[in-house]
């Protein structure tokens, strides 16, 4: 795996390109779909799920051999999510090349490192 | 699969990396990688807990099975996405971030253990376990039930933030989960770090701070936070929250509902803290109860088991105990993400690999050696480690005689660093790495805290006590031998202390009251008569079990101050030399390296060390 620093351009070319998957998610996103409850319902007698992604609870596997196979586990998981499947071979392109540029990992600890990263 | 099938389970990147080793469904080893960096809660891929791991075992890489990854990145990128779609435009730094951090390093674990022992086992490629099923394993696989109900509480991993499942054999199936952004894990977290507490590792100064409180909030966090169904299950008013959006846990409407802005980190903790501590302690175990209540309705079984980073709230645990919902309760002692690395390894092998379940062995049955699973240090080597620097020291044939020495150290108010056997996998010392005192001396709790931890603390310190003397101190009925369950110190062993009413007399000033002698045993006797217990037993470390009867002998009583072998911020000591290093800044007195004992007035000063406290960041 090369570790080696990114100059500033090829920073901000690929921040552009990782802006230009997020303004499509936000796009898709204008479609008004929900994707998990904000407050309480009290309609409802429960709020325990079924298990949503029994698929990958117990074990799975993803294929980073290639693009093509990558995208593949990509629509896997949005084959109910059709909106971002458009966005998919973008961040394909995007792993495959941040996996070349991305330096050492970082000691520090975010406080979100659970639900943003 | 062959006849001795090795799966090594890694966890990493999000907080607490480790490895873990298992031989034919048996644990062989496991370690956190922050213990061998000296980074505590290291997050980085754990090539140095690995490679102890496949020492440990004796085997080549390439006799691996299967390399098992407790967590499935792109499930965890799809809730990211998704939440920033939720969110909208205001997202975007850290869609940004994200992206970078789980498409650019967390999504090429492949590579990373390429990189790091040149194969992926058998397989050729690397199993992804859910991150709630790692955490479900390793509460069920190790423990001594042939059948449980298995309960898995935490901040988030994946989507899900609390799974309710069962085991039999070698199954275990999903049945409930509740989803981010509903969590108690992140809520309790919003609670540390609106007291002023670093999240992810401050939440067990928040649990020691509630007893010094009155549970005055919980109606507003009924009210406002969160809403709970019969059943246990609830949601949150993500209103309140930042974690949503990235910038903070709280936000202005959450500090809007508590009259004020966030404590700043070691500014003096006042009434407001202890009283929000003590109001969120309560509505966790609340809920807590609520849950378990419901799994032993669904499941039927007698027996729980429990894991996830909520479960280290030793309190919850001993409230839960102690309504008798179920008849048996295990704990995993690596509750948190470092427990993932060996939920995984279990997962493949029992799941993918669909091995049966031996019979259990070990302490009470279960299949955890104690949690004595990582690195020893033989008599040759820390020889050799205190000849190389030519440290004076005493050498012990005779550990009886040892022993009866150190117990009148003891007694006559020195502090050991007791360094024996393998050390501890998960967040607790159990005496392996341990700082030992006398727990009757009403002066220890500062001394430790003071010139020993370098830290002005309100928490008390956890007693070791004999496992069959239990009953003798503690309100407690069973087994707790990974001090993951607090129960109260004897009536008739108390003293006639009225802390709220010192706490007034004090104007709220905790440190006022902290070291008054509330009971026989005060140096581990909280605020409100609690201890977080840690029961030895002679079949997992005979070493301290040894110690504690030569104590005995000598005073009378069973029970000893333990503390984990570290300063703070610092990880806990691994290694003769981390142990001498401690030993040397602290005023620890006395050394214990095996059957080596050290004398800190006999050791030569250590040159140009004069600095080693910035070496570690507060916690």
């Amino acid at each position: 795996m090369k570790t080696g620093n990114s100059n500033m351009n090829s920073i901000n070319a690929v921040d552009e390109r990782i802006r230009k998957v997020f303004d499509a998610i936000m796009l898709e996103a204008k479609s008004g779909k929900t994707y998990f409850p904000l407050k309480a319902d009290t309609t409802v007698e429960s709020y325990y799920d079924t298990p949503q992604h029994e698929e990958y609870a117990y074990f799975s596997f993803i294929d980073t051999t290639n693009k093509e196979n990558l995208l593949s586990d990509f629509n896997n998981l949005w084959k109910s999510d059709h909106e971002l499947k458009p966005v998919a071979p973008a961040m394909c392109d995007l792993a495959f090349d941040l996996r070349e540029t991305q330096g050492e990992q970082s000691t520090d600890l975010s406080p979100f490192v659970y639900t943003l990263y | 699969m062959n006849s001795e099938t090795y799966i090594l389970g890694i966890s990493a990147f999000y907080h607490d990396a480790a490895a873990a080793i298992i031989k034919n469904g048996e644990i062989i080893a496991a370690a956190q990688e922050e213990r061998f960096t000296r980074v505590k809660h290291d997050p980085r891929f754990p090539v140095n807990a690995i490679n102890y791991c496949l020492e440990e075992a004796f085997i080549e890489a390439d006799d691996l099975e299967a390399v098992v990854f407790y967590d499935h990145p792109l499930l965890t990128w799809d809730r990211i996405v998704k939440n920033c779609a939720m969110v909208g435009d205001e997202s975007y730094p850290t869609f940004n971030s994200a992206l970078k951090s789980v498409l650019g390093i967390k999504l090429w674990v492949e590579q990373y253990t390429l990189k790091a022992i040149g194969t992926l086992g058998k397989t050729g490629k690397i199993v992804f376990a859910g991150h709630h099923m790692s955490h479900a394993a390793s509460s069920f696989y190790p423990s001594p039930f042939e059948e449980a109900a298995i309960l898995s509480l935490d901040g988030v991993g994946e989507w899900s933030t609390t799974t309710l499942g069962y085991g039999k054999g070698n199954d275990i199936k999903v049945l409930k989960e509740i989803n981010y952004p509903h969590s108690l894990g992140l809520l309790y977290s919003a609670f540390t770090y609106y007291c002023g507490f670093k999240v992810n590792s401050g939440e067990y100064k928040l649990m020691g701070l509630a007893p010094y409180g009155k549970p005055t909030y919980v109606k507003e966090i009924y009210d406002h936070l969160i809403d709970v169904k019969a059943d246990g299950s609830f949601r949150l008013n993500t209103d309140y929250f930042g974690y949503l959006k990235g910038d903070k846990t709280t936000n202005e409407k959450f500090h809007a509902l508590f009259k004020g802005e966030p404590r700043k980190p070691e500014t003096k903790i006042t009434r407001k803290e202890m009283d929000l501590a003590a109001s969120i302690q309560v509505v966790t175990e609340e809920i807590m109860i609520k849950i378990a209540r419901h799994i032993r309705e669904l499941t039927g079984s007698k027996n729980l088991c429990l894991s996830g980073g909520v479960a280290l709230n030793c309190v919850a645990n001993g409230k839960l105990l102690a309504q008798k919902i179920f008849d048996n309760i295990w704990i995993q002692p690596a509750a948190g993400d470092a427990g993932g690395a060996l939920g995984a390894a279990f997962v493949a092998y029992h799941l993918y690999f669909k091995a049966p379940r031996k019979p259990m062995v070990g302490s009470k049955g279960d299949s955890q050696h104690g949690t004595y699973l990582g690195p020893a240090f033989s008599e040759a080597e820390i020889g050799a480690f205190l000849d190389r620097h030519n440290y004076p020291y005493s050498k012990f044939e005779n550990s009886a005689d040892q022993y009866s020495l150190l117990a009148k150290e003891l007694d006559s108010g020195k502090i050991l660093g007791f360094f024996s056997g393998r050390m501890e996998f998960g967040p607790r010392s159990l005496g392996a790495r341990s700082i030992i005192g006398d727990a009757r001396k009403t002066d220890m709790q500062s001394k430790m805290n003071l010139k020993i931890k370098y830290r002005e603390s309100f928490r008390p310190f956890a007693p070791a006590v004999l496992a069959e003397d239990v009953s003798d101190y503690f309100k407690l009925d069973t087994e707790s031998p990974y001090m993951l369950l607090v129960a109260p110190v004897k009536e008739n062993l108390r003293t006639n202390v009225n802390s709220e009413e010192q706490l007034k007399e004090n104007n709220d000033d905790m440190l006022g009251v902290i070291n008054q002698a509330r009971s026989t045993i005060p140096a581990v006797t909280h605020v409100d008569f609690s201890a977080r217990i840690q029961t030895v037993h002679v079949g997992t470390n005979k070493r301290f079990y040894d110690l504690l009867m030569a104590f005995k002998a000598l005073t009378g009583s069973s029970v000893l101050v333990n503390t984990s072998f570290n300063v703070r911020g610092e990880p806990i000591v691994c290694t003769p030399k981390d142990a001498y290093q401690c030993f040397m800044r602290t005023e620890i007195d006395i050394l214990v390296l095996e059957n080596f004992v050290l004398f800190k007035t006999l050791q030569p000063k250590i040159e140009n060390d004069e600095n080693w406290k910035q070496q570690y960041e507060l916690d």
